[in-house]
C-alpha cells in the first residue's frame, strides 16, 4: 500500500472509543448492581426458609435415629451396612438438601456480581 | 475436572435411581398389600392417589423405621414412625434386639415402646429386622408424629 493511500485516522478517536466502552461498562455495571441488589435479598429470604424446610424434614425423618445407631451398635452397623446406608439415603430429606443449596448459591452468586461490580464501577474513571 | 464432574454426577443420578426404585417398589407392594388386606383389591397406584400423589406424602421407608409399637402379635410386631404409617416389622432368628447394652427377647418388647429398626423389606411389604434397638422417646415425638398435611 502506497504511503498517500493510509487513512489517517481522527485525532479524537482513541478517546472516544474509549469514552464509549467506559459508558457501556459503567451501564452494564449498574444493571448487575441492580438485579444482585434485588436478588440479593431475595435469596437471603429464600436461604432462611429453605434451610428451615431442610432441618425440619431432617427432624420429621428418621435420619437422626438411624444415625445414632452408628454411635450405639457399631458392631451390628458394621455386619448390616447395606441395610444402615440404604435406610440413611432413604431418610435424607433430599427435596430440601437440593432447594437449600441452590438458594445458596444464588446468595453467594449474587454477593460475588454485587461485588466485582461495585469494585468495576468504582474503578472506572468518570471522565477519561 | 469436567470429566470427574460429570463421572459424579452420574454416580450421584444412578445412587437416586438405586434408593428411589427401592422405595417406590416398596410403596406400591405396601399399597397393594394395604388394600388387598382390607378387602378393597386394586394396584398399588391407588396408595399413592390416597396419599395425593407420589410426592404430598412421599415414598414410604423399606430400609428401617423409628417409632412407636402400636401392637405386638410375635413375630410381628407394628410400628407407626414419623410419616403415621403402621409397619409390620418381622423378627427373625437373627434379629438382635438391644435397650441401652442389655440385650432383650423377643417377649419384651411392649407397645408404646419407642424403637429404633433396622432392617430390610420383603414380598408382603414386611421389615425384616436386623437390629432393633429400644430407646427413649424423643422429647417432641408426639408433636413430630403429626405431619402437616
Amino acid at each position: 500500500m502506497r504511503e498517500s493511500e493510509k487513512i489517517e485516522p481522527l485525532a479524537q478517536l482513541r478517546r472516544n472509543i474509549l469514552v464509549r466502552i467506559s459508558q457501556e461498562e459503567r451501564r452494564r455495571a449498574r444493571a448487575f448492581l441492580f438485579v444482585s441488589v434485588t436478588v440479593a435479598p431475595l435469596s437471603v429470604l429464600g436461604t432462611v426458609f429453605s434451610v428451615r424446610y431442610m432441618l425440619r424434614g431432617f427432624y420429621q425423618s428418621s435420619f437422626y435415629d438411624y444415625f445414632s445407631l452408628l454411635f450405639s451398635d457399631p458392631d451390628i452397623i458394621f455386619t448390616y451396612w447395606r441395610e444402615f446406608v440404604l435406610s440413611l439415603a432413604e431418610a435424607t430429606p433430599f427435596i430440601g438438601i437440593t432447594v437449600s443449596l441452590i438458594t445458596i448459591g444464588i446468595l453467594l452468586v449474587s454477593i460475588r456480581i454485587f461485588a466485582n461490580n461495585l469494585r468495576k464501577g468504582s474503578l472506572i474513571p468518570k471522565h477519561l | 475436572m469436567g470429566i470427574s464432574a460429570v463421572v459424579l454426577t452420574l454416580l450421584i443420578f444412578q445412587a437416586g435411581m438405586f434408593v428411589g426404585y427401592r422405595k417406590a417398589a416398596f410403596t406400591y407392594r405396601f399399597g397393594d398389600n394395604y388394600y388387598r388386606a382390607f378387602g378393597n383389591a386394586g394396584p398399588g397406584e391407588r396408595f399413592f392417589a390416597s396419599r395425593g400423589g407420589p410426592f404430598p406424602g412421599g415414598l414410604i421407608e423399606g430400609h428401617g423405621v423409628a417409632g412407636k409399637i402400636v401392637s405386638i402379635n410375635l413375630p410381628t410386631f407394628v410400628v407407626t414412625g414419623p410419616d403415621d404409617i403402621e409397619k409390620v416389622i418381622l423378627i427373625g432368628d437373627g434379629t438382635r434386639i438391644r435397650r441401652f447394652d442389655t440385650t432383650l427377647s423377643s417377649s419384651d418388647l411392649k407397645v408404646d415402646d419407642f424403637t429404633v429398626i433396622l432392617g430390610s423389606p420383603n414380598d408382603n411389604s414386611q421389615i425384616e429386622a436386623k437390629l432393633i434397638r429400644v430407646l427413649p422417646p424423643p422429647p417432641n415425638f408426639e408433636e413430630l408424629n403429626i405431619r402437616k398435611p
